[in-house]
């Protein structure tokens, strides 16, 4: 097969994205597991975590301007190629919305929320699964796929706005509260947020496979 | 839009029996570059040719379909008249053993300018045009075979000018050229447009990215015939090309 060493280094970035994917993926929904169960001790962790990724974000963009440099693509390649550092980047902000989450929580005086957190939970598990399938879509190669999840994000939009609905509705009746509350809602500005990064990822797999620059 | 400086209509060109290019349909459009791009044997060579008749030197050479100058037939023109509209410039530089002003003058002087003062103006103008006046002009009584090869390569450029042609073909300008040199081809070549039609055939595809407004990606098929496989904006083909065939050459798949 002609260009060998070129064709394993696109493996490589495509292997690398799938990691680093894996890693916001779960910066997210082990921050808002930390928040739900206000395990003081777990956030650090976390938090720290988050230097790896954002190394692995730097690692994925140096691996792709190095084949730009040296092997000139063209086309779909170097399509694939702007595309996967502009997914690194929206893959590092998504498990900094992670960080942020786990911050929050340690800001947080311990002890039981407000009220049990359903909502967050699933906002979380909409937006990672969001997340994997526009990941599995890049990787795979299928720009139908992409195109569809886009509309997932109202869950979010609507989940959101139940958040605040609730949140506001307690803080009225318990204003003792009233901070706890407030930080809950950036939790859930946060979801909303990688959503949004979610979408602009699928934008970016739809380019890469089409050459069409389309806005959701 | 504007009418296309050249324009071929389903050209097909024969060596005997065999058919080197197969229904060949392209606009080279006025003041810009395009380029012919394609493997060894695509017929990429052939088909830029055809652009100024040089095919017809070839015994049993025999073609089909229509290749128009500026909206006329160029069989029916005079083939000299042809060749001063359509100058071209080969692989390897190949100036005449004679001065470089000669080897400009050469030209106009057969084509009946006689006056000095003219010539030596024409001369001037040309080399200027070439970008290699700075560097000759206190030795045009030198050889023309004295320059380096980039020079060389300049020089035949310059006494492609020297006519006034409105198409200039390259053939490979800068395969035999180092990289400076090379370079110093391509930035004459963005000047040139301004002036000029150019159609280069490169078997270089990224210097077809830098230097192209245009590019035609050109394939044999089963029976060896060349073919037009994609044509279209150079920036088009380079990032989203239509067809499978042109992605996989550009990107170094085969060929």
């Amino acid at each position: 097969m002609p260009r060998e060493s070129y064709e394993s280094n696109l493996q490589t970035v495509r292997e690398e994205l799938q990691l680093l994917a894996d890693m916001a993926a779960e910066a997210v929904s082990e921050s808002v597991r930390i928040l739900r169960d206000r395990r003081m001790d777990d956030g650090d962790a976390l938090i720290a975590r988050d230097i790896i990724i954002n190394k692995k974000c730097h690692d994925i963009e140096e691996a792709c301007l190095h084949l730009v440099a040296t092997q000139q693509p063209v086309a779909g390649d170097l399509r694939f190629l702007f595309s996967a550092i502009q997914i690194a980047m929206q893959l590092e902000r998504i498990a900094d919305y992670g960080k942020g989450i786990a911050r929050i929580n340690a800001g947080m005086p311990p002890g039981p929320h407000v009220q049990p957190l359903l909502d967050i939970p699933r906002m979380s598990g909409v937006a990672v699964s969001m997340l994997r399938e526009a990941i599995d879509a890049f990787l795979s190669q299928d720009a139908e796929a992409a195109s569809r999840i886009p509309a997932r994000d109202v869950e979010l939009d609507l989940l959101y706005s139940q958040v605040y609905r609730v949140l506001l509705t307690h803080v009225m009746q318990e204003p003792r509260r009233i901070d706890d509350a407030l930080k809950l809602t950036f939790v859930a500005h946060n979801l909303e947020r990688v959503g949004d990064r979610v979408v602009n990822i699928c934008e970016r797999v739809i380019y890469y496979l089409t050459g069409e620059v389309v806005d959701f | 839009m504007t009418e296309p400086r050249m324009r071929t209509r389903d050209y097909s060109l024969f060596y005997g029996d065999f058919r080197a290019l197969n229904r060949v349909s392209i606009d080279v459009p006025v003041n810009r570059i395009t380029a012919i791009i394609g493997p060894s044997g695509c017929g990429k060579s052939t088909f830029l040719r055809s652009f100024n008749r040089m095919n017809e030197l070839i015994p049993g050479v025999r073609t089909e379909g229509s290749v128009m100058l500026d909206g006329e037939d160029i069989f029916a023109k005079d083939v000299v008249d042809l060749r001063k509209k359509i100058g071209m410039v080969f692989q390897r530089p190949n100036p005449f053993p004679k001065s470089i002003f000669e080897n400009v003058a050469y030209g106009p002087r057969i084509h009946g300018t006689r006056d000095r003062t003219r010539l030596a103006a024409i001369v001037e103008s040309s080399l200027k045009a070439a970008a290699l006046w700075e560097e000759v002009r206190d030795d045009l009584g030198k050889s023309g075979l004295a320059l380096s090869g980039g020079q060389q390569q300049r020089l035949c450029i310059a006494r492609a000018l020297a006519v006034e042609p409105e198409v200039i073909l390259m053939d490979e300008p800068a395969s035999a050229l180092d990289p400076v040199a090379t370079l110093k081809i391509e930035e004459l070549m963005e000047q040139l447009k301004k002036d000029y039609t150019i159609v280069i055939v490169t078997h270089n595809m990224q210097q077809a990215a830098r230097v192209s407004d245009f590019t035609a990606f050109m394939l044999t098929d089963e029976a060896r015939a060349g073919n037009l496989i994609e044509f279209g904006p150079t920036k088009t083909l380079f990032t989203t090309p239509e067809d499978k065939r042109t992605e996989d050459y550009i990107s170094g798949r085969f060929g």
